[in-house]
C-alpha cells in the first residue's frame, strides 16, 4: 500500500509538471518554495523512489527463482518420469509373435505366423467397378464377376473379400490398378509341414477382425487347448515345444498310409509314446487333412459318417473294443494277487460256456497251458478262466489305476469327454470277456498309456503332448517284478506267438497283438470286418518306447486266403516302423543286429 | 570487480543455455535413432520369422524325401537299418596312405552293410567306407 501512494503522489506530481525530470523531482512544481525546502523535499522524494524501485527488484529476484527453480524441477523430473513410462517401442516383438510358434521336441518348427494381405473393397473409390469385377473374377475362381458387380454397386461402403492372399495373388491384384482395392495387412497361421501332425496341431482361424490386424484364435487341436498360452502376451512370442517329434511323426505317417494302402484299411492310427514320461513322440490318424486348409477339410468330415472323417482323431477319440491287446493286464494281475506265475497251468478247454454265451478259441491250444502260452498264443478262454478266479470288482480297481476308465486328459480338446465304454453291470461274464479285451471300448491312447505302465516298470503315465525337462514318476500300478514277468511274456509273444512279423533285426520288439470283431450299431459283431491292433514297446530287454498301430478293417491276400489278423497286418506295420524310427530316437541296435565286421 | 562478477555469471548463463540447448537436440536425435533401430529390429524379425517359415517349409520331411528319391542314382540313401551300424572297431582303416599319413581316412560318413552296396555316380561302390569327397552330385530341385 506504501508504494502506491508514493507512486500515486508521483503520478499526481507528473501530471501537473508533465517536463520529464518531475517523477525525479527535477520539475518546476517547487519552484515557487525557498531553495533548502526544495532540496529536502527532492532528496526525501528521491529516497522514497528508490525505496519503491528496491521493492520492486526484491520482487522480481524471488519471481525469477520461483521460476527458475520451478523450470529446473521439472528438468530434473521429465528424464525420471520417462524412464517410467518407457518412451521405449516394443512394436517389433509384439507384432511379429503375436501368436507363439508351435516347435517339435527338437525345436522345429511345427506351426508359425507369415505375414499376408486380406482383399478389401471401397465401391465409391472404384474406377471402373465393372472391369475390376470381371477381373477379380478371373484370379479368384470362387468369385463371381456379376454377383461382384451387383455388390459393388449395392451402395455399400466397405466389402471384405478375401481373408488372405497369396503373394502371387496379390500381385495380380495389384495389377488390376484401382484404388478401390485395398490390402489390410494379416498375420497368418502356417503349417510349414503340411498335414504331418495335423491332427495334433487342429488349425487356427481369424476370431475378431480389423482394417489393421486380426487376432488368430486356434480351432482344434493343440492350437484350441493352449490357445490362451500361445496368445499370452506375458511370455512375448516365446515357442511352445510339444513333446512330438518332427521325424519319427512324419515317418510314423508315411508308414501307416503305406500300409493302409497295402492292407486296403479304411483308416488307421498310431502312438509312439516315451514309456518312463508319456511324452507323446507321434500320434498319427489317418486319413488326415492339411490344417493349413482346415476349412475344407472340415467340410469334408462332414459328409463323412461319424468316426471316418479326415478330422476325425482316431487314437484319441476312437472308442474300441481292442481285443486281445487286453490280455496282458489280466495275466498282470493275477501274478499280481499272487494267483498264479508265468509258468502255472491254466485250462483252455473249449469251449468255455457261460450261460448263453460261449467263449471261443481261434485254434484249439489243448486242455490246458502255462500263463505265459495263454499270453503267447492268444487264448480267449484261458484269460476268460483267469478272469473268473480274479473277479469283476478286483479287475475293475486293477484297470481303474492305469486309467483305463476315465477320459484322458492329455492336451487336446478332443479328448475331453471320451469316456470309455464300460458294461453297465459289472458281471463274473464282463470280466470274462473284458480279460481278452471284448465288452470294454477305449482309445488306442489309454491303450498305450496303460503298456507305457508295463514297460516302464510298474507306474502310471499321463499321456502329454506338451514337452516338460522334469516329469515327476506316477504311482505304482503294479510292482516291478510283475511288470519284468508280463514284458518277458510279451517278448515271447513276438518271438514265437501270434506277433512274429512285428520282429525286425536289431531292435527285439515286445507286444500283442489285438484282433477285435467291429460291433454293429444294433448289436452283435460283423462277421469279417475287424479292427486289428498291435501294442508293444521296444527295446524289449529294456524299455524306451511304447507303439500302439490299429488298422481299421485291414484284409491281404498271404498264404492262400485273406487275413485279417492283427499278426498278418498291425504287426508287420508296427515292426516296419520301429525300424524306421529307432534309429531316429538315437537307438543304438542290439550286437545281433549290427554290421558284422566289414571285409 | 562487481562488474566481472556479472560478466561472469552472464557468461556462465549464456554458457549452461548454449549446453542445455545442444543436450537437447541431442537427446532428439538419439531417441530419433533409437527409434529408427527398433523400427529396424521389428523389420529384421519379422524377416527372421519369415526366414525360419521359409526354411521350415523348405525342410519339410515331404520335400526332403521328395529329394532323396530324386537324387537315389547318386546317394543312394536309404534308411538306415540295424546293419548300417557297427562299433568302430569292425571299420576297416586302410593300412598304408600314399602319402605317409596316420592310416585313416578324412571323416569317414556311412558304413554301409554288406547287404546295402552304395552307389555313387555311375560307380557301384562296395560296402566300405566313403569319405565326405565323394559325395558329390546332389543335383535336382523338388518344386514346392
Amino acid at each position: 500500500m506504501k508504494h502506491e501512494s508514493v507512486l500515486t503522489e508521483a503520478l499526481a506530481a507528473r501530471r501537473a509538471d508533465p517536463s520529464p525530470l518531475a517523477l525525479f523531482g527535477g520539475g518546476g512544481d517547487g519552484a515557487a518554495l525557498p531553495g533548502h525546502d526544495r532540496r529536502a523535499l527532492l532528496i526525501e522524494r528521491r529516497n522514497r523512489l528508490f525505496e519503491l524501485a528496491q521493492g520492486r527488484i526484491v520482487v522480481l529476484i524471488i519471481a525469477f527463482v520461483a521460476a527458475f527453480a520451478l523450470i529446473g524441477v521439472r528438468m530434473a523430473a521429465i528424464p525420471l518420469q520417462a524412464e517410467e513410462e518407457g518412451v521405449h517401442d516394443e512394436r517389433g516383438e509384439v507384432l511379429v509373435a503375436s501368436r507363439a510358434e508351435i516347435t517339435d521336441r527338437k525345436g522345429r518348427i511345427l506351426a508359425t505366423n507369415i505375414l499376408t494381405n486380406a482383399l478389401y473393397v471401397q465401391p465409391r473409390k472404384l474406377l471402373e467397378p465393372e472391369r475390376v469385377a470381371r477381373e477379380l473374377a478371373a484370379i479368384f475362381p470362387d468369385l463371381d464377376a456379376g454377383r461382384l458387380a451387383r455388390r459393388f454397386a449395392s451402395g455399400a461402403r466397405f466389402i471384405w473379400l478375401k481373408r488372405r492372399l497369396s503373394p502371387v495373388q496379390q500381385q495380380a491384384v495389384l495389377d488390376i490398378g484401382d484404388p478401390g482395392l485395398q490390402f489390410a495387412p494379416r498375420e497368418m497361421r502356417f503349417y510349414p509341414n503340411g498335414a504331418v501332425a495335423a491332427h495334433v496341431l487342429g488349425g487356427a482361424g481369424f476370431g475378431r477382425e480389423g482394417v489393421r490386424a486380426a487376432e488368430i484364435v486356434g480351432l482344434a487341436g493343440i492350437e484350441k487347448a493352449l490357445d490362451g498360452l500361445l496368445s499370452d502376451p506375458a511370455r512375448r512370442g516365446a515357442p511352445v515345444a510339444l513333446s512330438l517329434d518332427l521325424g519319427v511323426q512324419a515317418e510314423v505317417e508315411r508308414l501307416l498310409a503305406d500300409a493302409m494302402a497295402l492292407y486296403g484299411a479304411k483308416g488307421a492310427g498310431a502312438v509312439v509314446m516315451e514309456a518312463a514320461t508319456g511324452e507323446i513322440l507321434a500320434l498319427a490318424s489317418l486319413p488326415d487333412f492339411d490344417p493349413n486348409d482346415r476349412a475344407s477339410a472340415a467340410k469334408a468330415a462332414l459328409k463323412a459318417r461319424p468316426g471316418e472323417g479326415p478330422t476325425f482323431n482316431r487314437p484319441v477319440q476312437g472308442l474300441y473294443e481292442l481285443g486281445s491287446v487286453f490280455k496282458p493286464f489280466v495275466a498282470a494281475e493275477a501274478l499280481e494277487e499272487g494267483i498264479a506265475t508265468p509258468d502255472t497251468m491254466i485250462d483252455t478247454k473249449g469251449p468255455l460256456k457261460w450261460g448263453r454265451f460261449t467263449i471261443r478259441d481261434f485254434h484249439d491250444y489243448g486242455p490246458r497251458l502255462t500263463l505265459t502260452d495263454v499270453i503267447v498264443k492268444s487264448s480267449n478262454i484261458g484269460a476268460a478262466r483267469l478272469a473268473q478266479k480274479i473277479g469283476p470288482e478286483r479287475q475293475r480297481a486293477f484297470l481303474a489305476r492305469f486309467g483305463l476308465l476315465e477320459p484322458l486328459s492329455v492336451e487336446l480338446p478332443e479328448a475331453e469327454g471320451v469316456k470309455p465304454l464300460l458294461p453297465e453291470r459289472w458281471s463274473e461274464l464282463s470280466a470274462m470277456t473284458i480279460a481278452y479285451g471284448h465288452g470294454i471300448s477305449v482309445t488306442q491312447l489309454h491303450l498305450a498309456a496303460a503298456y507305457a505302465a508295463i514297460a516302464n516298470g510298474g507306474r502310471k503315465v499321463v499321456p502329454t503332448l506338451v514337452h516338460r525337462q522334469t516329469h515327476s514318476p506316477g504311482p505304482r500300478v503294479m510292482s516291478a517284478g510283475t511288470a519284468r514277468a508280463v514284458r518277458a511274456m510279451l517278448r515271447g509273444v513276438v518271438t514265437r506267438g501270434t506277433a512274429r512279423m512285428a520282429d525286425v533285426p536289431g531292435w527285439p520288439v515286445a507286444g500283442k497283438t489285438g484282433t477285435a470283431d467291429k460291433p454293429k450299431p444294433g448289436g452283435g459283431y460283423y462277421d469279417g470286418k475287424t479292427l486289428a491292433t498291435f501294442a508293444g514297446f521296444f527295446p524289449a530287454d529294456d524299455p524306451r518306447y511304447v507303439i500302439v498301430v490299429s488298422l481299421d478293417e485291414p484284409s491281404i491276400e498271404a498264404a492262400g486266403e485273406a487275413r485279417r489278423s492283427a499278426g498278418w497286418t498291425a504287426a508287420p506295420t508296427a515292426g516296419a516302423i520301429v525300424e524306421r524310427i529307432a534309429p531316429l530316437l538315437g537307438l543304438w541296435p542290439s550286437p545281433e543286429g549290427r554290421s558284422p565286421a566289414v571285409e | 570487480m562487481r562488474v566481472l562478477l556479472h560478466l561472469l555469471a552472464i557468461l556462465a548463463v549464456m554458457g549452461f543455455a548454449w549446453w542445455a540447448y545442444g543436450e537437447n537436440y541431442r537427446t532428439r536425435a538419439v531417441r530419433e535413432e533409437v527409434a529408427r533401430l527398433e523400427n529396424r529390429i521389428a523389420e529384421t524379425r519379422e524377416e527372421i520369422a519369415q526366414l525360419r517359415a521359409e526354411w521350415a517349409f523348405l525342410n519339410r520331411p515331404e520335400r526332403l524325401r521328395a529329394l532323396a528319391d530324386l537324387n537315389f542314382p547318386f546317394l543312394g540313401l536309404v534308411s538306415p537299418g540295424a546293419d548300417a551300424f557297427a562299433p568302430p572297431s569292425v571299420i576297416p582303416f586302410r593300412e598304408e596312405e600314399p602319402d605317409g599319413g596316420d592310416g585313416r581316412p578324412e571323416e569317414p560318413v556311412f558304413v554301409a552293410g554288406p547287404g546295402r552296396p552304395f552307389l555313387i555316380g555311375r560307380q557301384l561302390l562296395p560296402a566300405g567306407v566313403l569319405s565326405g569327397d565323394d559325395i558329390s552330385g546332389l543335383k535336382g530341385e523338388v518344386g514346392r
